[in-house]
């Protein structure tokens, strides 16, 4: 049978693609959690523990060759603990869909189109997802081939036409408040980091998974340079203060921009650019999700699943959250870091727990030797 | 009753797939016997009849199954002392008359120079294929073999006493001069063309690419016009899959007739449903040498101009000659200019739209002031106004294309004046729209390749509406939409978006640039996967060194 397959390369820009935008969005966090003129070392210090989240999520399942986490976590733990297991991790793939849709729909409705509605602009978003999940995998990786270059285009141009308006003394006095602000606040870029356990159903297609980890740890690397640069500008364009107060202060940086006359309103880039970071971040949580599913209840296709499971997301997008505060308060330091701690941290030191356990006992497993 | 069971029998006939029962032996206005066979029976006994010795009963059928066709020529002489009776038998039109006379002149008087006495009915027919000096010789032995052969140009003889002809290669019919593609012009590129004729056109393959690994088959495709369709490659070259997928994809067509390519194109498409032409096509000699010799495969059908080319990608479409032909610095800018153009050719009105209706802030406000003016007491929204311009033009457009030639600036006259100048003026549309409007056309001119322009044409209505639907963000949706497709279609196993999606680095060289000759080391990766050097890399011109031309070195100074 045919086989659809990715290059490591596009893992790492779906993968870039999908942290870079959802960072861009939640910078405010950042800044209101504490972290204030000091969002950029938060953002630095928080590269290290997201790459090794990212490794400890990805190391496991290049260990087991051509097997996703719902059939290598039955391997490890028998048929019904890794069945409830796995439900974790399909509950965190709608999960994190769901949330990047709700704040891409509260985005578009405030500053495009205030008066349609949310759930239209969702369904627009999600119809297109579900329409390149359908058509595989393989797909996927293309379409973000092609819009990695104009992703990035987009991202300089919302991170470079402020730039005329910065005031670099906006981000003194450095360390005013000590360290503890800071490691709070850095860690929700490392929680956001869970968005990367969609690598333990992508790894399996992907036709070389050993360097698909390497593509991934890049993909932190690189989407931690854009946070870093992210909150440099916004602290120094905007100031501390301003951005904690905002819902979207990326925007509003971009909107209050105007670079010369005709120049005026860049923000377009920046809206297109996470319509795109959206569509690739719903696509890749919608394969994984409805893979996922198909191989949990032992279905061939996972096409099938599709449209039933866009609709579900969708009504999850709409009902999870009663406004966009809520969404906020869920990104905050002290929500967040626990969330993903038991559902996407705890479940995969079980699996490193029992693989470690079961490796000495079934050493001649094919599987199991590395 | 009578008049009633007429009448019935009148209604029954009309509904189709009854066949008429028919009287035998009924007799039509000039007293011969009326044939009601259909087509089938009649090619099944075409098939059937076989040549018999006697001259005069073989003439009699062949008038017969031919119905007597008045271009059907038939000249009988005596071959030989012992006068046998022979016959030549062509189609007017389609044989060179020098060739006719050659035939005659050996059936009648080489026969007499045998030196044998008294040629007897069985010998001569030997003799005769003997001392023909045509360029190729085949025998038939029933109908349809030998109306295969005069059908294709040659001149089939016959002999009394013999129960078979002799089919002598004598084509020979007028077609048009090689000239340029009206539809495909360069500023620099060679100026051939296909034409209508097969030989032809795969002689000016032939004649770029002398290599004996240049292979052509050819098959007969269509039950009725048996059109001869020829594909070409380089052997060796190109990956024996495609051309096994092409060869299977070829053989399953079973159609009555073949009068264009563009039928063998919708026949072995990989995916019918798309916007996007999965099969290149072209009438230009270079383009296809060029194809060919990256591995891939040119399929001419008889009867057209125009050559069809798989595997296909998107990029191709939107390649012209010149960008090769031209330094590399142009090459570049027009490809960059193209692909821009293509892309506002399918947006450009969509998102006038959008921005108009659900984003004007956007828009410099000085700008969205002027806009706003000029639509003042226009009674239509925006994508009214679009639409109705948009389909202005294209009823235009094609009153201009069906347009006998004399009366074409008629219609640009009466596009431009009572269209642009007289719409405005009465408050119908706003002039916004209409630079819109203009300004898509010239971009979607700017498309080397006709194929694609088409797709963008019909496309630019469906983004129109999205854009008028749902703002910026309908327009995002239409974009992924299409890229979805695009990237999801193949062209015989090929991925139409190769180089940009999946990405290959080694080709952008090739693609969005159009790198230096000497920097074309490597056939396309996916193409030219068996033999991946083109040509010796590290070919930079540079000057000799001073050293070892010491004749420059006094100049120099």
């Amino acid at each position: 049978m045919f086989t659809e397959k990715i290059a490591p390369r596009q893992v790492f820009i779906l993968f870039f693609i999908m942290r870079t935008s959802i960072v861009i969005s939640f910078l405010p966090v950042l800044t209101s959690a504490g972290a204030k003129e000091d969002a950029w070392i938060a953002a630095i210090i928080a590269f290290f523990p997201s790459a090794a989240i990212v490794y400890i999520i990805g190391r496991l399942v290049v260990a087991f060759p051509g097997k996703s986490i719902v059939q290598y976590s039955q391997d490890l733990l028998g048929g019904f603990l890794g069945r409830i297991l796995s439900l974790f991790y399909l509950g965190l793939f709608l999960f994190i869909a769901g949330t990047d849709l709700r704040v891409y729909g509260e985005v578009i409705k405030t500053v495009f189109l205030p008066n349609t509605p949310i759930s239209v602009i969702m369904g627009i978003m999600v119809l297109a997802a579900a329409m390149v999940v359908y058509a595989g995998v393989e797909p996927l990786g293309r379409v973000a081939d092609i819009i990695f270059p104009l992703f990035l285009l987009m991202i300089a141009g919302t991170i470079l036409f402020p730039i005329i308006h910065a005031d670099f003394s906006n981000l003194q006095p450095v360390l005013a408040e000590g360290w503890s602000p800071i490691m709070v606040t850095s860690i929700t870029p490392i929680a956001i980091t869970a968005q990367y356990s969609a690598l333990t159903m992508l790894v399996p297609s992907v036709n070389k998974p050993k360097k698909a980890l390497g593509a991934a740890l890049l993909s932190v690397f690189f989407a931690s340079i854009v946070l870093v640069f992210v909150a440099v500008m916004v602290v120094s364009v905007m100031g501390a203060e301003e951005v904690a107060r905002s819902a979207f202060p990326v925007f509003k940086m971009v909107r209050s921009t105007s670079v010369t006359e005709f120049l005026e309103r860049v923000e377009a880039l920046t809206i297109f650019a996470w319509g795109f970071g959206l569509f690739t971040s719903i696509s890749v949580n919608l394969y994984c999700g409805s893979r996922g599913l198909s191989q949990l209840i032992g279905m061939k296709d996972n096409r099938p699943l599709i449209l039933p499971m866009s609709v579900v997301w969708v009504a999850f997008a709409v009902q999870g959250y009663r406004s966009i505060f809520e969404v906020k308060q869920f990104f905050s330091p002290e929500v967040i870091g626990p969330f993903v701690l038991m559902v996407a941290v705890f479940p995969i030191l079980i699996l490193w727990a029992a693989y470690f356990f079961k490796r000495p006992g079934k050493g001649d497993q094919s599987e199991l030797q590395k | 009753m009578k008049p009633l069971s007429l009448i019935l029998n009148k209604l029954f006939s009309l509904i189709p797939g009854r066949k008429k029962k028919h009287n035998e032996g009924e007799k039509d206005n000039k007293g011969l016997a009326v044939d009601y066979r259909d087509i089938s029976e009649r090619e099944a006994d075409f098939k059937k009849t076989r040549l018999v010795a006697s001259l005069e009963d073989n003439l009699q059928t062949l008038s017969e199954l031919t119905g007597g066709s008045f271009d059907l020529s038939i000249k009988r002489s005596l071959a030989g002392p012992k006068e046998v009776d022979s016959a030549v038998i062509y189609f007017d039109g389609m044989v060179e008359k020098v060739a006719i006379d050659d035939l005659l002149r050996t059936v009648k008087i080489d026969t007499f120079e045998t030196g044998i006495e008294g040629l007897q009915k069985k010998e001569i027919f030997e003799t005769v294929k003997k001392r023909l000096i045509t360029k190729e010789l085949k025998e038939a032995e029933d109908f349809e073999k030998l109306y295969e052969g005069i059908s294709l140009g040659d001149t089939a003889l016959l002999f009394d006493g013999t129960a078979k002809a002799i089919l002598c290669e004598t084509k020979g019919w007028d077609y048009r001069t090689i000239m340029e593609p009206e539809a495909e012009t360069t500023i620099r590129g060679s100026r051939d063309g296909f034409v209508e004729n097969l030989r032809v056109n795969t002689s000016l393959i032939r004649r770029r690419i002398r290599s004996p690994n240049l292979w052509i088959e050819s098959m007969n495709i269509g039950s009725l016009t048996k059109t001869e369709v020829a594909y070409a490659y380089m052997k060796g070259l190109v990956g024996e899959e495609i051309l096994e997928e092409l060869r299977s994809r070829l053989e399953r067509i079973d159609i009555d007739s073949v009068l264009e390519s563009g039928v063998i194109e919708e026949f072995i498409e990989d995916q019918p449903y798309s916007f996007f032409p999965t099969v290149f096509r072209t009438e230009r000699p270079d383009i296809i040498a060029a194809g060919i010799v990256e591995g891939r495969v040119a399929i001419f059908t008889s009867g057209t101009p125009f050559v069809l080319m798989v595997p296909a990608d998107f990029a191709m479409f939107l390649q012209a000659p010149d960008d090769y032909n031209e330094i590399f610095p142009i090459g570049t800018f027009l490809r960059i200019l193209r692909l821009g153009a293509f892309v506002l050719s399918i947006f450009l009105p969509g998102l006038y739209v959008s921005v108009i209706n659900f984003h004007p802030e956007l828009i410099p406000t000085s700008l969205l002031l002027t806009i706003q003016r000029t639509r003042e007491g226009v009674p239509f929204p925006v994508i009214a106004e679009i639409l109705i311009m948009e389909f202005a033009f294209e009823f235009l457009r094609e009153a201009g294309l069906r347009l006998p030639k004399a009366i074409g600036p008629a219609i640009s006259i009466v596009g431009a004046l009572i269209l642009g100048e007289a719409a405005i003026r009465a408050g119908i549309v706003s002039p916004g729209v209409v630079i819109i409007v203009a300004f898509t056309a010239i971009t979607s001119f700017t498309a080397p390749t006709f194929s694609i322009a088409i797709s963008a044409r019909m496309l630019r209505f469906l983004m129109t509406i999205l854009g008028g639907a749902f703002g910026l963000l309908g327009i995002q949706l239409g974009f992924l939409v299409l890229l979805i497709n695009m990237v999801s279609l193949r062209s015989f196993g090929y991925p139409y978006m190769a180089p940009y999606g999946p990405f290959i680095w080694q080709d952008m060289k090739d693609n969005i640039i159009r790198a230096f000759w000497w920097q074309h080391d490597l056939r396309p990766r996916l193409l030219g996967f068996r033999e991946p050097r083109r040509q010796r890399p590290g070919q930079k011109p540079r000057p000799r060194k001073s050293s070892q031309s010491p004749k420059n070195d006094r100049k120099g100074r």
